[in-house]
């Protein structure tokens, strides 16, 4: 394990700027999560880390040591891919000794042997060492893919939205699967994905991508209760936050120069219609364990989370305020 | 890939002066810079075919460019490289233009020669059929012995998209 920093990383393919000087530590042991929408410089991030780009401009070091010019193979780095995770024409026991087996690192058949077999039991693959790697399920194929990284005890994990492909359940699973070995292994790891919720609950700290440019720099609590801006404001909270020209809804104190704000279902207070109406329900959408309540304000739409036992109907007139919630300039800028 | 006949005359005089007419190695040159074309663009096409990701994965896993190429790109162009390969036997196999013009006697190819067998004094049959039986046998036994890798195409593509 060790310390991976990018110093002022610009990179173009053609005219399209992928990512614009970026400069970002990951910290020996942690655990970092890069957030952003498809095309915001996540992979290529990721690509330059290990080699597969070179940077137009800036460095990247790893454990100190300058990598320009290294070679992929002798940077010492894991990647999972999104897709196209396995070596077709290989065993699940094969894929996981390849990294093994490579003429940089030359370690006896017994120890390759041990060390498959322990990472094939945390990643809970053990049962199907020899099966061909085609004949499994997409998870068992994604855990196969993170155990060939976490044979090897490599500088940093690089993962390119590895669980992406799969579906809601079996994220989950692999989220918590995956969290709990990083920790146990005290692992480097850099992790990319657009889903809020795996940032959200795997990160140290969570890096926001917007346009190649890395927009704040936090931890989970901080990026939501205190993002800079209204595009952080945007990427995190569900249902997505609500954004209304300031005046709209009474409550708070907008501090002078706001023109948005920002209100997440927590800064939404909703009390009964008695006489002092000024939002009516238009629609509530019943998820069981919660509702979706769309509200419309002056010709403006809100959605907000509410107790499903909240006595009301579609067409019901209620008041709502503000409480403390997030005022953003005519720059988009974060107010406080 | 154009008309053998197209280039036949230069290349007759060029074998003529070079001394390669009806020998076995002129054949062999010529079929392989024939073929050579047709090869690189049926493999190419098979190539592109397989995921870059593969490749950088084994170069991010410790190999080198080449060694990558060898341990994860080949073993999955086997099906590619079978199939090019009947397809180039077959060229040579069959080719008669260049065949007719460029040999004679000593090293001379089937399809030129199987016709030779009727002008001897009327029609021999048997003789013709027993030769282009025999003619095909060798293409037949190759196609046998590559089946294994030309059926894996079938289940070939084993990445999930």
């Amino acid at each position: 394990m060790a310390e991976v920093s990018l110093q002022n990383i610009s990179k173009s393919f053609g005219e399209s700027k992928a990512v614009r000087n970026l400069t970002l530590t990951i910290r020996d042991g942690e655990f970092v999560v890069l957030l952003g929408p498809t095309g915001a410089g996540k992979t290529t991030t990721l690509r330059l880390i290990a080699g597969l780009e070179k940077p137009d401009t800036g460095r990247v070091t790893i454990g100190g040591q300058d990598m320009a010019g290294a070679a992929p193979a002798g940077r010492d780095v894991a990647f999972v891919f999104q897709q196209y995770s396995l070596y077709p024409h290989l065993t699940v026991y094969e894929n996981l000794a390849f990294p093994l087996r490579s003429p940089a690192r030359r370690l006896s058949a017994d120890e390759i042997d041990r060390r498959v077999r322990e990472v094939a039991r945390m990643v809970r693959i053990d049962h199907k060492l020899e099966n061909r790697s085609t004949r499994l399920s997409g998870g068992e194929m994604q855990r196969v893919a993170i155990g060939r990284a976490l044979v090897r005890k490599p500088s940093i994990y690089l993962m390119d939205e590895p669980l992406s492909s799969l579906d809601a359940k079996l994220r989950g699973e692999l989220r918590l699967e995956l969290k709990r070995i990083q920790s146990e292994l005290g692992s480097t790891l850099l992790y990319v994905t657009h889903d809020q919720i795996e940032a959200m609950t795997m990160a140290d700290r969570i890096g926001i991508l917007n346009d190649g440019e890395l927009i704040q720099l936090g931890t989970p609590r901080e990026i939501y209760s205190n993002p800079v801006n209204l595009h952080v404001a945007a990427r995190l909270g569900q249902p997505h936050i609500n954004l209304i020209p300031e005046g709209l809804v009474p409550g708070g104190q907008p501090p002078s120069g706001t023109k948005t704000i920002g209100a997440r279902t927590e800064h939404l207070e909703i009390h009964a219609g008695n006489g002092t109406a000024n939002a009516e329900i238009d629609w509530i959408e019943h998820l069981g364990d919660q509702s979706h309540l769309h509200l419309r304000i002056a010709g403006h739409k809100l959605v907000t989370l509410a107790n499903p036992y909240v006595p009301v109907k579609p067409g019901d007139k209620i008041k709502l305020t503000l409480k403390d919630p997030l005022y953003f300039g005519s720059d988009g800028q974060r107010l406080v | 890939m154009m008309p053998p006949i197209a280039v036949a005359i230069p290349i007759y005089l060029m074998y003529r002066q070079l001394g390669l007419s009806d020998t076995a190695l002129g054949m062999i040159l010529l079929y392989t810079a024939v073929n050579v074309s047709l090869a690189v663009w049926l493999l190419k096409g098979f190539i592109d075919e397989i995921p870059r990701e593969y490749e950088e994965a084994a170069m991010i896993d410790g190999y080198t460019r080449l060694q990558a190429f060898r341990k994860v790109v080949l073993p999955q162009a086997t099906t590619g490289i079978a199939a090019t390969a009947i397809f180039c036997l077959i060229f040579a196999w069959n080719e008669y233009a260049f065949a007719v013009l460029l040999t004679s006697g000593s090293a001379q190819t089937a399809p030129p020669f199987i016709p030779t067998i009727i002008g001897e004094g009327g029609q021999d049959w048997p003789a013709v059929a027993a030769g282009t039986t025999i003619f095909l046998v060798p293409i037949l036994v190759f196609t046998i012995l590559l089946r294994k890798q030309l059926l894996r195409g079938i289940t070939f593509g084993a990445v999930r998209k």
